[in-house]
């Protein structure tokens, strides 16, 4: 189990989300939990890469950017950036 | 759910939970919303323009290493995927240049212990309980 955390910039994108968008966002955060490897790399140039990026909701129109730090006293996760196409 | 378009895609076969959630296979693939909005005929050099000097030189660098390799094989190939990557990185990038900034300072931070998120997924979920129908 990951801890999943963020900052107050991204949580303001994330109260931003239109509704419809908010039951996906809320699955994905159960999944970081779980499996945040399942992430395409952030740069395909580095497909092991602690920056990761999931697609989610109708179509993959948004996505969350984080980071997954892997380490046996400290399992996290980092979000970045949550972004959409309006 | 069957014609549910939702999806959570990451690196496939690993999603089969949330498939049976919010996906479905008969969806269209997800688009990446990063390179909604910045042309597919972009040029590499209105790529590299569109990217903060933080990424220009991973750009760069991919961009010979994939020139020189098309060169000896005489396939574009790998030119044209390094394109599309950076391509979507572009985009997002133009999205809003300075969250993509602080975002890469951010990533920074967090790597080098120097910053830690404090709001948690509990209170992501609380923040937006009210908003589920």
């Amino acid at each position: 189990m990951y801890e999943v955390v963020t900052d107050d910039e991204v949580a303001r994108q994330i109260r931003a989300l239109p509704d419809e968008l908010v039951p996906y966002y809320l699955q994905v955060l159960d999944l970081l939990e779980l499996t945040p490897w399942s992430g395409e790399p952030y740069n395909d140039a580095k497909p092991d890469g602690a920056m990761r990026k999931l697609l989610f909701g109708p179509a993959g129109r948004a996505e969350v950017i984080y980071l997954v730090l892997d380490h046996d006293h400290d399992r996290r996760v980092e979000l970045l950036r949550v972004h959409w196409i309006s | 759910m069957a014609d549910d378009p939702g999806v959570v895609r990451g690196r496939s076969g690993s999603m089969e939970r949330y498939r049976q959630v919010v996906s479905a296979e008969s969806a269209p693939p997800p688009r990446r919303p990063q390179s909604e909005g910045f042309p597919r005929s972009a040029t590499p050099r209105a790529i590299r323009e569109a990217l903060l000097p933080e990424e220009t030189g991973q750009f760069d660098s991919e961009w010979r290493t994939a020139m020189s390799r098309s060169a000896e094989r005489l396939d574009l190939a790998e030119v044209y995927t390094v394109l599309e990557r950076w391509r979507a990185i572009a985009a997002l990038t133009q999205a809003d240049p300075q969250a993509h900034r602080r975002m890469l300072q951010r990533a920074e931070l967090v790597l080098t212990g120097q910053d830690r998120g404090t709001i948690t997924a509990d209170d992501m979920r609380e923040m937006l309980a009210h908003r589920l129908g």
